[in-house]
């Protein structure tokens, strides 16, 4: 199968397939064969699922002919599929860039955090998911700089984890100090390993802070020391820092303060992004999106369709009931309710039927 | 025009907000279950497709042929009815699944998805049964109603059915240019000319891959696969003109004027739905090759929920009918379609004089027990 995949790949490309398999596509039957085959998706196979701390998922798979591989620090989409409904959300990729056949990513499952809960409870070896090709410019540079601070708090490690393992992978010879700030001992991701990576080579060390116990080399927050504990030199060196938002302007005010300048200093944000949907009984507001500026209206109580038209909007639509579809339409973020009182939570793939949606709070779709 | 039954609009309202809640009641379930159903009718039409093709290959032996002929027409027919029909339908929007959305779908018939979607989803949808309105009465060639006007072309109503059975996947294709209205000057030509485009193109794609590309591949036995592949999508195209023409046009169906339907309310618009419907008695296997259309009545008050949902919940919407004396037309294969050719047939013929009570074609309420 693996000596045939390139070139069965390359012949489910042609007209000819394609022509043979119309109007489904030749995954369509590849599928029968083997799920995570493709012509032109990513789908991998999980080939194992940890629980590395309380309320994380490792999830390692193994990626189909399509995955072009990914550089250090990238993150990917990942889609699963979850009592029935496809979810979509993004994760860093913890693995090695040499790592060609294999992607490694490690999930914080929080209360509200329906994908990665799934990767912790229901995800088995064997299961296919689909990825998105890596993206992100939050990479380490082909040229290495001399000196390298990886920073990362919680699961904020994965990206950085995967600079340091191409650095090991590479044989990299220059300085590497990696910083993990983590809520308590138990909550360190990955410690062994990163403890014997370190261990092995000349001018590379580690240093773990936590928050709520004395398991660390320190305790507490992150604070400038930290930096100077772990022998970076802002002056010289280059950091890449993955965290939540207040980690991370907390570490750039240190970086600024010891005298590092902002050029060499990178950053990958986590989290979730604010909540669209208002509190109490004010009326929201509707963002229309599309191609060109979005137009925002003041919510009127009247169905999506209704107020985009009255915004000189015209987005298609059909049966104006509810009944036809012809006006489905993304619903990026907050809440829907459409007729009979079913609620629509905005999101990747998320849709809302506009002629019969009334906005609950803040809402965006897209036309 | 018989009247319509006697309800209230109080009556009305309540018999709709029954209804909307048994939907919110499905919708709120919806989940895994409904999705692993759909996959597993995928799967079963891509093996049978795969299975027919294969057999063709050897179509020179003639149970090959068959056999393959028999496969290929079950793959089509699932593509069509439980799989194309109620994607397109969105019924499994909710999915999330980029190959389940009724925006994207594609199906394997001369009618391209987007037009479909606007003659079927848009006008027969929302007005279903209305006269001079919704264009599936006769699909613009056949008389199929009382109330539309007799001239000597409907003599040719038993024929042309015939054809359009036979046809069906084109009559369908050619269904959304309104080429009648093209001719009245209600549509315009250009609007006529680009769906027309549309449709070629679409048909294109089935030419070459049932009449070129897959006899090509099939070498000396080109001929039987091309006669096979034919053959599969004739028997497609008289399936789904039957279980079609059986879901509205068996006596007891009503239609309905534009002014009847004026201003209808939520309730008024599922009492159009019902009377507009009928359902086919049947095993689950007929159900399943039906794309449960065998539950007209059900898939008409609830078009976008999942459809092997229907038998779950019509003995529901048959005790609702019932508590609103209202009648729930359902019957077996045989009854219905004999009642659908009758039809056919009487309509080829001028009306004649209407007899005392056969212009009411409402049937006094059946028992849900029956």
């Amino acid at each position: 199968m693996h000596l045939l995949e390139r070139p069965l790949r390359r012949a489910a490309r042609t007209r000819l397939a394609a022509a043979a398999a119309w109007p489904h596509g030749v995954d369509a039957f590849g599928a029968l064969l083997d799920p995570a085959w493709s012509a032109t998706q990513i789908r991998a196979t999980v080939t194992s699922v940890r629980r590395q701390t309380a309320d994380t998922a490792t999830v390692v798979l193994r990626p189909n002919g399509n995955w072009p591989g990914h550089r250090a620090g990238q993150h990917v989409v990942l889609t699963v599929e979850v009592d029935g409904v496809r979810q979509a959300r993004c994760f860093s990729v913890a693995s090695s860039a040499r790592d060609r056949h294999l992607v490694e990513l490690t999930a914080k499952a929080g209360p509200g955090s329906v994908v990665a809960r799934h990767l912790r409870q229901r995800l088995v070896a064997g299961d296919v998911v689909d990825l998105s090709p890596p993206a992100g410019d939050f990479v380490l540079p082909d040229r290495r700089p001399p000196a390298i601070a990886l920073l990362s708090a919680g699961s904020g490690i994965t990206p950085v984890l995967s600079m340091l393992r191409t650095l090991a992978d590479d044989g990299y010879d220059g300085d590497v100090a990696f910083v993990h700030h983590a809520r308590s001992g138990p909550d360190v991701l990955y410690g062994p390993e990163v403890e014997r990576l370190v261990a092995d080579r000349a001018g590379w060390r580690r240093l773990v802070v936590t928050e709520h116990d004395r398991t660390g080399d320190h305790r507490g927050r992150f604070a400038p020391a930290h930096l100077e504990a772990a022998g970076i030199d802002p002056a010289g060196a280059v950091a890449f820092a993955c965290g939540p938002p207040p980690y991370l302007e907390s570490v750039a005010a240190g970086w600024a303060a010891a005298g590092g300048s902002a050029d060499r200093f990178r950053t990958e944000s986590y989290g979730l992004s604010p909540s669209p949907t208002r509190a109490g009984g004010a009326a929201g507001t509707v963002r229309f999106a599309g191609r060109g500026a979005p137009i925002d209206v003041t919510d009127d109580g009247r169905p999506l369709l209704l107020q985009a038209e009255a915004a000189g909007l015209a987005p298609a639509h059909g049966c104006r009931r509810g009944i036809c579809r012809s006006c489905v339409r993304p619903l990026v973020a907050g809440s829907v309710v459409e007729e009979g009182g079913v609620r629509v939570a905005g999101g990747p793939g998320s849709t809302v039927r506009l002629c019969v949606g009334v906005a609950d709070g803040d809402v965006e779709v897209d036309l | 025009v018989s009247p319509l039954p006697d309800l209230t609009p109080e009556q009305l309202d309540a018999f709709g907000a029954e209804l909307d809640g048994l939907r919110a009641r499905v919708l709120a379930d919806l989940g895994k279950r409904d999705v692993q159903y759909l996959r597993e009718v995928i799967a079963t039409q891509r093996r049978l497709e795969v299975a027919g093709r294969g057999l063709l290959f050897v179509g020179a032996v003639p149970p090959a042929w068959l056999a393959g002929v028999t496969a290929l027409s079950l793959a089509k027919i699932l593509d069509n009815m439980e799989i194309g029909h109620n994607v397109m339908h969105g019924q499994y929007d909710w999915t999330r699944d980029p190959a389940l959305q009724s925006s994207t779908f594609e199906w394997d018939t001369a009618c391209p998805a987007d037009q479909w979607r606007h003659s079927h989803n848009v006008r027969h949808h929302t007005d279903t049964n209305v006269l001079g309105k919704d264009r599936d009465i006769g699909y613009g060639i056949l008389r199929m109603d009382e109330s539309q006007r007799w001239t000597p072309v409907a003599l040719g109503n038993p024929l042309f059915a015939v054809l359009l059975a036979l046809l069906f996947e084109y009559g369908v294709a050619l269904h959304d240019l309104e080429l009648e209205r093209v001719v009245t000057g209600r549509q315009s030509k250009e609007v006529a000319v680009e769906r027309g485009r549309g449709v070629l193109a679409k048909v294109r794609h089935q030419v070459v891959k049932d009449y070129v590309v897959w006899p090509m591949l099939s070498g000396p036995g080109a001929l039987f696969t091309l006669a096979g592949n034919a053959t599969a999508n004739v028997a497609r195209n008289l399936w789904s003109f039957t279980i079609i023409f059986c879901g509205h046009f068996p006596e007891g169906v009503r239609t309905f004027t534009e002014e009847e339907v004026a201003g209808e309310s939520r309730g008024g618009w599922y009492l159009r739905q019902l009377l507009g419907s009928a359902n086919i008695d049947g095993g689950s296997l007929f159900h399943v090759l039906s794309g449960n259309l065998s539950h007209q009545i059900e898939h008409h008050l609830f078009p976008d929920l999942p459809a092997h949902r229907y038998p779950e919940i019509a003995p529901e919407v048959r005790a609702i009918c019932e508590r609103y004396g209202l009648p729930y037309n359902t019957g077996s294969l045989r009854r219905q379609f004999g009642s659908v050719v009758k039809r056919i047939c009487r309509l080829a013929l001028p009306n004649g004089p209407v007899r005392e009570g056969e212009a009411v074609r409402i049937p006094a309420p059946r028992s849900a027990a029956a």
